[in-house]
Formats: C-alpha cells, sequence, structure tokens
C-alpha cells in the first residue's frame, strides 16, 4: 500500500478523458468504452495524480494521512489502475503544493453502456498513425 | 494489405479525388434541405434515390443559400467500393478521419459509404444496393456524415427526442421502450413543436443551449398507431428492419412543423420505474452522459473526444432530471408544462 502512495501517474493515453461536473467527475476511456463516475474525494486525488503529485502528497495536503484515509487512497489508486486509467510514470514527483480542500473517501461507480454495445458492434479505426496505406505493387516498404 | 501513415496521403487524396469526381457527374435532381444548423444541397444521381432519401428533410427557406452539398450515388452492380482499404464484403462498420476527411463504410447495418471532405464542404454517399437500404436509414439518412459536418460547430446529433413549447425545448434522452416517441408525437397533438422523436441536434453551447430537428420523420410501433390516428395521412411505409413492424411517418407535410432551434431548457433522462404519476427525481451526470455517448458513438462513430466534450457541456448547460412519464401520457404533458413554466 505504501508503495502505490509514493509512485507517480499518469493518465494511460490520450484514450482517457475527464470532465468535471461539480457535484462529480466523470472519467472516460474512449478505447474501452467504459465510463467512471467519481465520488468523495475521488476527483481531488485524480487531478493530483494527473498533475504528477503522488498520493501522500495528497494524503498530507488533505489532512488524510492517518492510516485508515491513507488506505482509502492506495486503495482508490489501485482501482485506477485495474481499470487502465493511470499509468505509472518515471518522473519525479511534481514538488508543487497539492490544492485541495479536504478529505472524504473517494469511491468510483462504472457504466458500460457503450463497451457493451461495442462488442456487439464494432467498429474498426484507422491507427492513430493516420489513414491506411495500401502498398503499391512492387513497391518497396523501405 | 493496409499499413498505418507513409503514403497516408495517397488515401486521404482518393477520397478528395472520390468526392470531386462524383461532384461532376450529371445528377437527375437537387434539393435544397434544412438539417439542424446546415442548409445543404443535396443531389441524387437518379430519381430512385430522391424518392429513398429526400422526403425525410424538412425543405430549406427559399432564401437560404447551401453551405454544404451531398452527392447521393448508388453503385453499379459489382462494382467494388471506391475508395482503397475499404471493401463491400465488410461486415462491420470501417472508419478512417482525419481533420479533413471522414470516410466510414457501414458494414450489416447499411449499404453505404460515406466520404466528408471537409475543405470543400463536400460529401458522398456511395450506396452499393438501393433495395438494400433500411427504412431506419431512410428516415434518418447520412446521418454519420451529417454528424462529420457539425464537428466544426458546437452541434452535435444526439439520440433524442424533443418537444418545445413556446419557443423552450425538453430533450428526452433514454433508453429504447422508456415512451421518448410516444411523449413527443402525443405533444405534437397537443399542440407543442415536435422536433425530433429518435435523433435531433444540440446546440452544446453553455450560455445558448439549442436543439433543432435533422429530419422530418418519425417511427411509430404497431402498438402507438391507434393512439395518433390524425398522423395517419403522414404515414409513407410500413417496414420490418430487425423483425418490428414500424410504421414510417413523413412530417415534412404538417404545415406548422419547420426546421429552426429551439432553446434548451431541460434535458430529461426518460426512464420508467413504476410511478402511478408523472415523478421528476435527480440523476446523476454521469449516467446520462454515459447512456448518451453509447448511444451517439455507436451511430455516429469517430472524432469521439471533441464529442464527448460537447455531450459534457451541454449537460452543464442544461438542467438534467430523470423523468418517470407514468401510465397516462396526457398527465406526462401537463407535467412537463408545469415543468417548463
Amino acid at each position: 500500500m505504501s508503495d502505490t502512495l509514493d509512485l507517480v501517474f499518469s493518465a494511460s493515453g490520450p484514450e482517457i478523458i475527464f470532465e468535471n461536473f461539480g457535484d462529480e467527475m466523470v472519467i472516460a476511456n474512449l478505447e474501452s468504452g467504459f465510463f467512471y463516475s467519481i465520488d468523495g474525494s475521488g476527483a481531488d486525488i485524480w487531478n493530483a495524480l494527473v498533475a504528477g503529485h503522488t498520493g501522500r502528497q495528497f494524503a498530507s495536503a488533505s489532512g488524510a494521512d492517518g492510516e485508515g484515509p491513507a488506505a482509502e487512497i492506495a486503495r482508490f489508486i489501485a482501482e485506477l489502475r485495474s481499470e487502465g486509467l493511470l499509468a505509472e510514470t518515471a518522473s519525479p514527483a511534481n514538488p508543487d503544493p497539492v490544492s485541495v480542500a479536504g478529505f472524504a473517501p473517494p469511491s468510483m461507480q462504472k457504466f458500460d453502456d457503450l463497451q457493451g454495445l461495442l462488442l456487439v458492434d464494432p467498429i474498426h479505426e484507422a491507427s492513430p498513425a493516420g489513414w491506411p496505406f495500401v502498398q503499391a505493387p512492387g513497391e518497396s516498404r523501405g | 494489405m493496409i499499413e498505418a501513415k507513409r503514403g497516408g496521403a495517397i488515401t486521404e487524396a482518393a477520397a478528395s479525388d472520390l468526392v470531386r469526381g462524383t461532384a461532376d457527374r450529371p445528377f437527375a435532381a437537387s434539393r435544397i434541405v434544412e438539417a439542424g444548423p446546415l442548409t445543404i444541397a443535396i443531389h441524387f444521381a437518379d430519381r430512385d434515390l430522391e424518392a429513398l432519401f429526400a422526403d425525410a428533410f424538412y425543405p430549406a427557406p427559399a432564401t437560404s443559400r447551401a453551405s454544404w452539398s451531398i452527392f447521393v450515388v448508388a453503385a453499379g452492380r459489382g462494382e467494388p467500393l471506391p475508395l482503397p482499404g475499404f471493401s463491400a464484403n465488410e461486415p462491420d462498420m470501417r472508419l478512417v478521419e482525419s481533420a479533413d476527411r471522414y470516410c466510414l463504410w457501414m458494414g450489416r447495418h447499411s449499404p453505404s459509404l460515406y466520404v466528408v471532405d471537409r475543405p470543400s464542404r463536400r460529401a458522398v454517399c456511395w450506396v452499393t444496393e438501393k433495395s438494400a437500404v433500411k427504412a431506419w436509414e431512410r428516415s434518418r439518412p447520412f446521418l454519420p456524415a451529417l454528424q462529420a459536418m457539425f464537428d466544426d460547430s458546437p452541434w452535435l446529433a444526439v439520440h433524442a427526442a424533443a418537444l418545445a413549447l413556446e419557443g423552450r425545448a425538453i430533450l428526452f434522452a433514454g433508453p429504447g421502450g422508456a415512451s421518448k416517441t410516444t411523449l413527443s408525437l402525443a405533444g405534437l397533438s397537443a399542440g407543442w413543436r415536435f422536433i425530433g422523436d429518435d435523433y435531433v441536434v444540440v446546440d452544446s453551447r453553455e450560455l445558448a443551449p439549442a436543439v433543432a430537428p435533422p429530419f422530418a420523420t418519425a417511427r411509430l410501433r404497431d402498438d402507438m398507431v391507434a393512439r395518433f390516428p390524425n398522423l395517419a395521412g403522414a404515414r409513407t411505409a410500413i417496414s420490418h428492419d430487425f423483425e418490428e413492424r414500424r410504421h414510417e411517418l413523413s412530417l415534412r407535410g404538417i404545415p406548422e412543423l419547420r426546421g429552426g432551434a429551439a432553446r434548451l431548457e431541460r434535458l430529461l433522462f426518460v426512464e420508467r420505474s413504476g410511478h402511478l404519476a408523472p415523478d421528476f427525481a435527480p440523476i446523476r451526470r454521469s449516467r446520462v452522459l454515459a447512456a448518451m455517448a453509447a448511444n451517439t458513438f455507436i451511430a455516429t462513430p469517430g472524432a469521439k473526444e471533441p464529442r464527448l466534450r460537447k455531450l459534457s457541456r451541454l449537460l452543464m448547460a442544461a438542467p438534467v432530471a430523470r423523468f418517470d412519464p407514468g401510465p397516462r401520457i396526457e398527465d406526462a404533458l401537463a407535467a412537463l408544462m408545469a415543468d417548463l413554466r
């Protein structure tokens, strides 16, 4: 648990989109089709993590550095990782202070509306690298 | 054999050439129509294509100038799709898009290839087999291409119904079978302005959210027909898509209906939960966003991030609630009217 709190993360790719609605945050994985509603201090934790802060920095800034709250933060980070929303980076932690009002246990609800539709109705898209290229006969790939 | 990038400009140029070459062909008929915020000149290669699609749109006001053109053509027998990397034998949808161009093969859903060329503001709908065009596509033609045309604007086509009263609109999102069509057509019969029962276009700007009809159509299930005898004259066909009988309606002949936007006052997620009277309840925006994004992304693939941002802005721009219409649609309309006022 303590290791998780000391790691530095970023959103795991450009397919991870997040929107703050004020009373809740939504994180969408546009690749998998899963949407997540984030409650409690979850939005603050997410914002701190994608800004390069560690879970421990957040815990300290929010007064949640007791054993119970710290475990809640570590559990939430582990959940974000297991859903493929966060990826560990080798960057040093952001040394700036974390701006946060307080702490409420974070939680996450998962919606699979889009994922369910994509499973029965796949859409094949060109790779992010660009448009398809049909090789002319005899042309070298170089 | 398809590779990514390196030489991709060749294929992008093919899309551009296809649009240019198609536009130079002779066309048997043309219509100037209104689809949400756009005025579009639609050119049909033959009268069959015109009969399939043209009456699904409201005509544009006589003074309007088209800002986009769509060229609708049918392939010759056995003619392959005219873009490298695309095959008419592919059952799944295939999408290739860039900032300037959007190409979508509809696969098993429709015998159609859409190619949108944004720099020239022209698009091609290439129909491989006219007799295979399904009724749902005739009721909302070219929807993915229209969505691609909206991409450089704040507008977005969404799976929802909408009604307006005195210029103030309510959007009805939610799962199929929750009464969106019944509500919107009952509203039409009761003097509300019908905007759409299946897909509508929304302006997602937070200070001026609005909703407008892309199409002048509705689709009634058998069990709804008796409720709306006043719409019998609007019926154009009975269809059997997905083993479901539908009465296809063209509403462009109803004098009080028209294109144009109405200010969006309320977004309701219609969901039946057993209430014996119309009921409004709070709902989380995440729930609504997940449901609306799913249908939007599947029906109109592409540009997922900017379209998700538009949906999110829409959900911040208009108050959102869950709505159970209850067993009597008349009571539901009265409750909606009271809520608007």
